[in-house]
C-alpha cells in the first residue's frame, strides 16, 4: 500500500508539471494544483482544447490512450483521477 | 492612406513613445545570445525581452498564443489604442499580417514533435499555432473585427505587398480603415541562419552608411502595426502610399541593415540632394523592418524634426525637416520597393 502511494505521489506530481508546462498555465506554478482540485470549467479552468492536449501528454508520458470521451470525462476530473488511471494503465515501459 | 495609429514592439521595449526615447537616444546596445549551446558561439541580437510579452488585459484570451502572436497582438492593439479612434460595427476593420518567415519557431517545434512522438501524438495546439495566419486570427479576436482579413509572407517585400492590398480593400469599399502590420522573431534556428548566410558584426554595430559589398548586420525582432484610413480623412501621423519608382524626397530611409550583403545599390541614393537616414542601430537587421522604419518617418514626419543620431548628416540643423520621406528597401536580386510618406 505505501509502495502504491509512493507512486501515486510521483505520477501526481509529474502530471501537475506537464500541465503546467504544456497548457501554458501563465502564472500557475506545478505545486498551486490541488490534487483534489476540478480541472475544467470552475477549477482550473481548463477548457476543451486542454483536454485534447492532456489526451496527448497521457500517449507520450505514459503510453496510454483515452478514445471514450465518456471515461474520460471521470478521468480528467482532477489531478488524483488522471493520476489513479495513470498508475491503473501505465504501461511498464514508460515508467 | 492615412497613418491613424501606431503600435510597435521591438528589442527597445513596446509603444510608439518607448520607441519615440529610442530614437532620441541613438543606436542601441544589443542583448547576447547563444543560439547553440553545443557550438557555444555567442552573438549579437536585438530580442524583445519575455516579460514584454506579458499583459493580461489584451493577452486575456491568448494564453495559448506563442511568441510571433503575442508580438502582434500587442503591436495590433497599441496601435488601434494609439489611434483614439472607436471603429464602428458597420465601418468594419481590415488586418492584414504581412511576415517574411511566419512562426518559425513554432512551425519547427512543430517537425520536431513529429520527430520525437510520431505524427500521432502530434500536440493540437503546436499544430495550429504553426500556420501563418494564427497571428491574425489572435488580432482578430483580441479586438473583435468584423472586417477582412489576411496574412501575407513575402522574403523580399512583405509590409510592401500589405500595403498593396490595404489601398485595395480601402478602395474597394471593403473596410474604412485597415490595421496592417508586419511580425517576425528570432529563434535559435534563424540565429543559426543569420550567422551562416548574413555577415554579424560581432561588436553588436550596425553600419548602414558604408554602402559595403560585404555588409555586416545584428539580428532582430519584433513587431509594428499602423491604423490606416482613407486619404480624404484627417491624419494622425502622415500619409502613406507605396510607390514603384522614387521620386524627389527631403529624406531616404535606406534600409541598409545588412540582411543582404551587398549594399552598394544604396550608395546611388547618396547624391547629396537628400539626407540619409536609417533608424535600424536600435531595433536590428529584419527582412520585414520596413515597418519600423515608416514607424520612424511617421514619428518625424509628426513631430517636425529629425532624429539626428540616424542621419547620415548629423548636423541635421542644416537641414530642413522633412515634409516629404521615401523608404527605399533593395533585396538580394536588386529588386526594389519604395514607401512615400508625406505630411
Amino acid at each position: 500500500m505505501g509502495e502504491e502511494n509512493k507512486k501515486l505521489k510521483i505520477i501526481r506530481k509529474k502530471l501537475k508539471v506537464l500541465l503546467v508546462d504544456h497548457l501554458s498555465l501563465e502564472d500557475i506554478k506545478p505545486e498551486d494544483i490541488k490534487d483534489d482540485e476540478i480541472l475544467f470549467g470552475e477549477g482550473l479552468g481548463l477548457d476543451s482544447l486542454d483536454a485534447v492536449e492532456i489526451v496527448v501528454l497521457l500517449q507520450r508520458n505514459f503510453g496510454l490512450e483515452v478514445k471514450d470521451l465518456n471515461k474520460g470525462r471521470e478521468i480528467f476530473y482532477s489531478i488524483d483521477t488522471l493520476a489513479k488511471y495513470v498508475a491503473e494503465n501505465m504501461d511498464e515501459k514508460a515508467e | 492612406m492615412n497613418i491613424q495609429g501606431i503600435g510597435i514592439l521591438s528589442g527597445t521595449g513596446r509603444g510608439i513613445k518607448s520607441f519615440e526615447q529610442a530614437l532620441e537616444r541613438g543606436p542601441a546596445t544589443p542583448k547576447v545570445s547563444m543560439y547553440s549551446p553545443a557550438t557555444n558561439k555567442e552573438i549579437p541580437v536585438f530580442s524583445i525581452d519575455n516579460a514584454l510579452l506579458k499583459d493580461p488585459l489584451v493577452l486575456k484570451s491568448s494564453r495559448r498564443a506563442d511568441r510571433f502572436c503575442r508580438m502582434a497582438v500587442l503591436a495590433a492593439w497599441d496601435a488601434l489604442a494609439d489611434s483614439g479612434i472607436k471603429i464602428r460595427e458597420e465601418e468594419k476593420l481590415g488586418v492584414i499580417v504581412a511576415t517574411a518567415f511566419g512562426p518559425h519557431k513554432t512551425t519547427f517545434n512543430f517537425l520536431d514533435n513529429i520527430l520525437d512522438y510520431g505524427d500521432a501524438a502530434v500536440s493540437p495546439t503546436i499544430f495550429s499555432h504553426s500556420v501563418h495566419n494564427a497571428a491574425a486570427s489572435y488580432i482578430t479576436s483580441a479586438l473583435n473585427t468584423q472586417g477582412p482579413v489576411s496574412t501575407l509572407t513575402d522574403f523580399c517585400f512583405p509590409f510592401h505587398e500589405a500595403l498593396r492590398l490595404a489601398e485595395a480593400w480601402i478602395n474597394q469599399g471593403r473596410c474604412q480603415y485597415v490595421l496592417i502590420g508586419t511580425v517576425d522573431e528570432l529563434s535559435p534556428a534563424m540565429e543559426y541562419i543569420c550567422d551562416q548566410k548574413c555577415d554579424i558584426n560581432e561588436e553588436g554595430k550596425m553600419k548602414p552608411f558604408e554602402f559595403s559589398d560585404k555588409a555586416q548586420t545584428v539580428p532582430g525582432e519584433g513587431s509594428v502595426f499602423f491604423l490606416l484610413s482613407k486619404n480624404e480623412e484627417n491624419t494622425k501621423y502622415c500619409r502613406i502610399k507605396r510607390k514603384n519608382e522614387a521620386a524627389v524626397a527631403d529624406m531616404f530611409i535606406l534600409e541598409s541593415d545588412g540582411m543582404i550583403t551587398d549594399e552598394t545599390v544604396y550608395k546611388q541614393l547618396d547624391t547629396g540632394d537628400a539626407n540619409l537616414f536609417n533608424a535600424s542601430p536600435i531595433f536590428g537587421g529584419m527582412m520585414s523592418s520596413t515597418g519600423f522604419h515608416c514607424a520612424s518617418a511617421a514619428l518625424m514626419l509628426k513631430n517636425d524634426r529629425i532624429y539626428s543620431k540616424f542621419a547620415q548628416d548629423q548636423n541635421s540643423h542644416a537641414r530642413n525637416s522633412p515634409d516629404n520621406i521615401v523608404s527605399v528597401k533593395y533585396c538580394c536580386n536588386r529588386n526594389k520597393a519604395i514607401v512615400r510618406l508625406t505630411k
